[in-house]
């Protein structure tokens, strides 16, 4: 029995249970004298139905993600398997192959060393599969035992089942802990390696940055592993170079278009801020690499600079400050917004001119917003990875010439990552320390931002 | 009235209407300052999109060259035991497919010309066949893709030695760009000539189907319980600060939480849409609490005030009152959230989803991979032809997120509140 | 002005009443007290909202909450079918009956309670759902009905109840919203009748409605005396005298008095009362 037949066998097993409560609470029913009994059918057809699927899912669940280890610990524990490779791609091809013609994904093994073990492989997911299949459907059977001894014409299954409910509602939102606790933890994880090999206070203060994949995994050289390039190229493009674009742009579009523009001017340019907000930034690290990249090579060539790189540091900042405007706006917009009309009219009433009120009096009252909007904008900026990847270099330099190749802490990680190093090199880990950077520092932005906001909005509400 | 000249006042003298004309002046300034500021993103916007446009149309064409080609002297059959595509194409070319169309090629274009048919333009004639088997008792004039060469040739650059015979070949009629159906049908594949997008959009909806199976039914069960039954306390305040975190945390974080986490427990799933899909609902979830949240926030408190007096169950106000009226905001917001995860690139170059493909993928576990990685991967090629296809790959990423976010505004102003 | 002070005059001696049922009644027995609340208090947070009130609640007639705004008479109001539990931060002590149960015992399902104890609120407030399903919903829930005939009787009857059947018969379907102030606050009566409540609570259930609205409500509440204990809390002196035999003047979280309509507004005890009804304040 597949995984997908023994779940729809269990699902099946939670409808019957669903139809059989509800047929006899309204038995029930029809048995009581008043013609009425504590809850809905419905609700005790759910409350069997839970109790059925639930758990038996639940043990589904873990046992489908933890039995295929003990597969393979009982295969490696086989005799058969004494004479595999200690480690290394080898030993993987000929245990994956066993594996894929045991369970008939593959006809033939092009390892003859696999042969030797399909059939331990056979008998092991054999056996735990039964094992599996016959526990889930004895939780099942306990599960509709248990539910239908406690269904009575008196008894609130509507209370119980919202109970299952609202706990399904918490376990969800819970979720989010969870996914920030497992960034955190792995994040963590892999950057307390990365200082066991390489000291922290080489990597945050080192200028050379140059992870060399092939040299001695265990002992890496730790002047090589500088961040300070990185971190310099990271806040040259996205807080530099994007934000000198970003900001004046950014703000002067939204007073247009929350002080000046028409409505009816507004009903359109609006939306298309939103179509460039929504440009995945794979497009744009195509268009920065593809057009401005060698545009920005060839004016500074015809400017007389010598050898100006085609990856600049000016191409990824600019097209970031592009992509970060619409952003910058809809919060400046916001904020604006949010100023209270008295205050403005105040200052018209005086007799001064509409961009004196928004300078002196619009801008001032909302600026905590505008600076929370900034740093908003500034973490996604240095966080934002493609366009970096596809216009930005991989050469770490420090310098603060815009049209020199640079190198950020995003491009770092992919490339490190996605490099043919193995997942315990010194360069891999220093991927995760780089990420765990990163997330700190927009972590920091993030909160004081989204503080900063909140109190703005409640000092106007 | 009187002793006029004494007593003007000071918003009266020639000076102040003095200032007043400048200040009017950097009013106009200001003003035009901001209508250029708008119009220069919308430029860039127009500038991109016409860019993309007219590089990108040409994605969608190839340059083939004309033979005719006589199947009835060829002597092909197709096997009545071949169960499928691929076993009527091997069978074809055991019988000799390939060496028939070079033969053909080379009695119309010459043996210069015949050289340059695309190697596996055979494999193509085989495909039509096995779809079509009464082309084995005709005469049909077939367009077969060049080679890669060639077609660079005749778009004007790549190997100068090849030019004058593009030229003359385009002269005689029998070589043209045509419109490429099959780069909406085919995946991967090492020649700009062959490449196509579906097996990257197929690897798209596969693993947008994961994320929203997930990242749907948690995000909204959490907007409710945040909206509606949380109690004040800290745990609610740490739930709180988790989501509007994440949903500003940089994308990449989450291809790394991928990476520890995922590939650690799936070991074997390396870029499959699965766990793609479920590295990209981390990210979506949060978006759609957010967008859940304002919209149950947005359902008055009178319709849940008059459920709850007739006597229905906090349980039942949500889901018979609450979530119904919630839902087009909730909609509005997921698909906003699932347009970003659509053109999201970063955390799955992190997790593995960078992988050639050449076979659109089968399941949630197989090999895949997804639109805007398929650009990305094409954009590191040199070669002309995969210029233009990248930006054909651009617009069909593009059209898609058009649709989504103009679902999203239909949405929007269809189910605006109706109370 | 003159005119609804003939009709509070009327009230008095009993000539104006709509249904022409006697007010005889106030002066015979009454059987045992629907609801009884003793030494209620409602606190907001710190904030003593309801002080020490005890009241009785009687089937047999309509009960009038009278007082300043602010006064906590919808906040008591709120307190009898425990609609105070969707606010955090009240706390209600004391004792609040219902048939001798106390309403906020552990074992009380708060959810039966309100089935039982009805309301109606300031603002109309149905359901962006079919008039239909407006009604229906509430009998749905409480699976007071097997099959659908049953519910479309409890539908045409509590629509005919509550005075808005024939107005609405013919489009049943239409989306309750779309009825005019007046109707949507007649057929949240309907709604709150149909799943037979034994007291109904009424908000200031006309201050959002026009004169002739409020009239119809009017004869509608006095229609349902008797068969429903009836709470209606008003800012208006004119309504309370026109619905009411029975009324509660509460000023600054106190029952400051409690009598027959009538001594009220004509003979109060206390002096606070006096100058309220005479105008005072308010």
């Amino acid at each position: 029995m597949s995984a997908s037949t023994l779940l729809l066998v269990v699902l099946g097993l939670g409808l019957a249970g669903w139809l059989v409560a509800r047929s006899r609470a309204a038995m029930f029913r029809r048995a009581a004298s008043d013609n009425r009994i504590a809850s809905l059918p419905n609700y005790h057809g759910w409350y069997a139905a839970l109790w059925i699927a639930v758990p038996a899912l639940l043990f589904a669940l873990v046992w489908a993600s933890i039995s295929g280890s003990l597969v393979m610990q009982s295969v490696l524990a086989d005799p058969a398997a004494a004479d595999l490779p200690p480690f290394g791609l080898q030993r993987e091809t000929i245990l994956s192959q066993a594996q894929a013609v045991a369970s008939g994904a593959a006809q033939t093994v092009t390892n003859p060393a696999a042969n030797a073990l399909v059939e331990p492989f056979r008998r092991a997911s054999n056996f735990y599969g039964i094992i599996g299949i016959v526990v889930t459907l004895l939780l099942a059977g306990t599960g509709a035992a248990f539910a239908f001894l406690r269904l009575k014409p008196d008894f609130r299954a509507r209370n119980r089942v919202e109970k299952a409910v609202l706990g399904t509602l918490l376990v969800a939102s819970l979720v989010a802990i969870l996914t920030t606790v497992g960034i955190i933890a792995s994040l963590v994880f892999e950057t307390i390696r990365f200082f066991g090999m390489v000291s922290p206070i080489d990597f945050l203060t080192g200028t050379h940055w140059a992870p060399n994949p092939m040299t001695d995994d265990v002992n890496p050289d730790p002047a090589r592993y500088g961040a300070v390039p990185l971190f310099w190229g990271t806040f040259f493009i996205g807080v530099v170079i994007a934000m000198i674009v970003a900001i004046p742009l950014g703000m002067m579009s939204a007073i247009y278009l929350n002080q000046y523009a028409a409505p009816r001017v507004r009903t359109w340019l609006k939306p298309a801020l939103e179509i460039l907000a929504g440009v995945p930034t794979v497009v744009y690290g195509y268009f920065a690499a593809l057009t401005i990249a060698p545009a920005i090579r060839d004016i500074a060539m015809t400017l007389g600079v010598e050898n100006p790189s085609s990856e600049s540091a000016l191409a990824a900042g600019l097209v970031m400050g592009v992509m970060i405007i619409p952003f910058v706006s809809s919060m400046a917009d916001d904020s604006i917004a949010a100023v209270p009309q008295a205050m403005k009219d105040g200052s018209l009433a005086l007799g001064a001119t509409q961009n004196e009120t928004i300078k002196k009096v619009l801008v001032p009252a909302a600026l905590p917003g505008i600076v929370a909007g900034i740093m908003l904008a500034i973490s996604r900026a240095i966080g934002e990875t493609m366009i970096v990847v596809m216009a930005a270099s991989a050469t770490a330099r420090l310098s603060a010439n815009p049209l020199e190749a640079m190198t950020t802490v995003t491009y770092q990680i992919v490339a490190n990552l996605t490099g043919e190093a193995s997942t315990d090199s010194a360069a891999t880990l220093a991927a995760f320390a780089l990420g765990f950077v990163l997330f700190l520092v927009t972590l920091a932005l993030n909160v004081v931002a989204l503080r900063v906001v909140k109190r703005f909005r409640e000092a106007y509400e | 009235m009187s002793d006029q000249a004494e007593t003007l006042r000071p918003t009266r003298t020639p000076a102040f209407e003095a200032r007043l004309k400048k200040r009017y002046a950097s009013e106009r300034r200001f003003k035009v300052l901001g209508l250029g500021a708008i119009l220069f993103s919308v430029a860039v916007l127009v500038f991109l999109l016409i860019n993309m446009t007219l590089s990108g149309l040409g994605g969608f064409q190839r340059t083939e060259l004309a033979v005719p080609v006589d199947f009835t002297q060829a002597g092909l059959t197709i096997p009545a035991n071949a169960a499928d595509q691929r076993e009527v194409v091997q069978a074809l070319q055991r019988q000799g497919l390939p060496e028939v169309i070079s033969f053909s090629a080379e009695q119309a274009l010459g043996e210069e010309g015949a050289d340059h048919v695309n190697n596996e333009a055979w494999r193509l004639v085989g495909e039509q066949i096995a779809a079509d088997p009464t082309l084995l008792g005709q005469r049909v004039d077939l367009w077969l893709p060049t080679s890669e060469d060639l077609a660079s040739a005749y778009a004007g650059d790549g190997n100068a030695d090849l030019q004058p015979l593009a030229r003359q070949l385009a002269d005689q009629g029998l070589l043209e760009d045509r419109l490429d159906f099959g780069f909406m049908t085919r995946a991967d594949a090492t020649d700009p000539q062959l490449v196509g997008i579906w097996g990257a959009l197929k690897g798209s909806i596969l693993t947008m189907i994961v994320t929203l199976a997930l990242a749907f039914p948690i995000g909204v069960l959490a907007a409710l319980y945040l909206e509606e039954y949380a109690p004040k306390n800290r745990w609610t305040d740490l739930i709180e600060v988790s989501i509007n975190n994440l949903a500003a945390v940089p994308s990449i974080i989450f291809g790394l939480l991928g990476l520890a986490v995922f590939l650690t427990i799936f070991p074997g799933y390396r870029s499959a849409p699965l766990i793609g899909g479920m590295t990209l609902a981390l990210m979506t979830m949060p978006v759609i609490v957010i967008a859940g949240r304002n919209a149950i926030k947005a359902v008055p408190p009178s319709i849940r005030d008059g459920a709850l007096a007739i006597g229905a169950s906090p349980v039942q106000v949500v889901f018979h009152h609450v979530l119904p009226l919630a839902l087009p905001g909730i909609l509005t917001g997921t698909i906003i959230g699932m347009a970003r995860a659509l053109g999201e690139t970063a955390p799955l170059l992190l997790i593995g989803m960078r992988a050639f493909v050449a076979t659109p993928p089968e399941s949630f576990t197989s090999n895949a991979t997804v639109l805007p990685m398929q650009i990305f991967l094409w954009s590191d090629e040199i070669d002309r032809g995969f210029v233009e296809r990248t930006s054909a790959a651009i617009i069909v990423l593009l059209v898609f997120l058009l649709l989504m976010n103009g679902l999203a505004i239909y949405l929007r102003n269809r189910f605006e509140k109706r109370w | 002005m003159s005119d609804s002070e003939t009709q509070a005059a009327d009230a008095e001696l009993g000539l104006s009443n709509p249904s022409g049922k006697s007010l005889e009644h106030e002066n015979v027995e009454v059987g045992e007290p629907k609801m009884r609340a003793r030494d209620v208090d409602v606190f907001y947070g710190d904030k003593k909202a309801i002080d020490s009130v005890s009241i009785d609640i009687h089937t047999e007639f309509v009960t009038a909450f009278i007082g300043p705004s602010g006064c906590g008479k919808s906040t008591f109001l709120r307190a009898l079918n425990r609609m105070n539990d969707t606010i955090p931060s009240a706390k209600v002590t004391g004792c609040i009956e219902l048939d001798g149960e106390d309403i906020y015992a552990s074992g009380m399902d708060v959810v039966q309670l309100r089935a039982r104890v009805g309301m109606v609120f300031q603002k109309p407030n149905p359901f962006p759902k079919s008039i239909y399903e407006n009604i229906a919903y509430g009998p749905k829930i409480h699976g007071l009905v097997e099959s659908k005939t049953d519910l479309d009787e409890i539908v045409e009857k509590s629509l005919r109840r509550a005075g808005l059947w024939e107005e609405v018969k013919d489009r049943l379907e239409d989306s309750g919203t779309a009825l005019s102030g007046g109707q949507q606050q007649r057929l949240c009566i309907a709604r709150a009748i149909a799943v037979e409540p034994e007291v109904i609570l009424m908000d200031e259930p006309c201050s959002a409605l026009d004169p002739i609205a409020t009239a119809k409500i009017e004869e509608l509440i006095d229609e349902l005396r008797g068969r429903y204990g009836i709470v209606i809390v008003t800012h208006s002196m004119q309504q309370a005298a026109r619905v009411s035999q029975r009324t509660a003047f509460f000023h600054l979280g106190n029952m400051v008095e409690y009598g027959h309509t009538s001594d009220i507004f004509t003979n109060p005890r206390e002096k606070r009362t006096q100058d309220y009804i005479t105008g005072r304040y308010g």
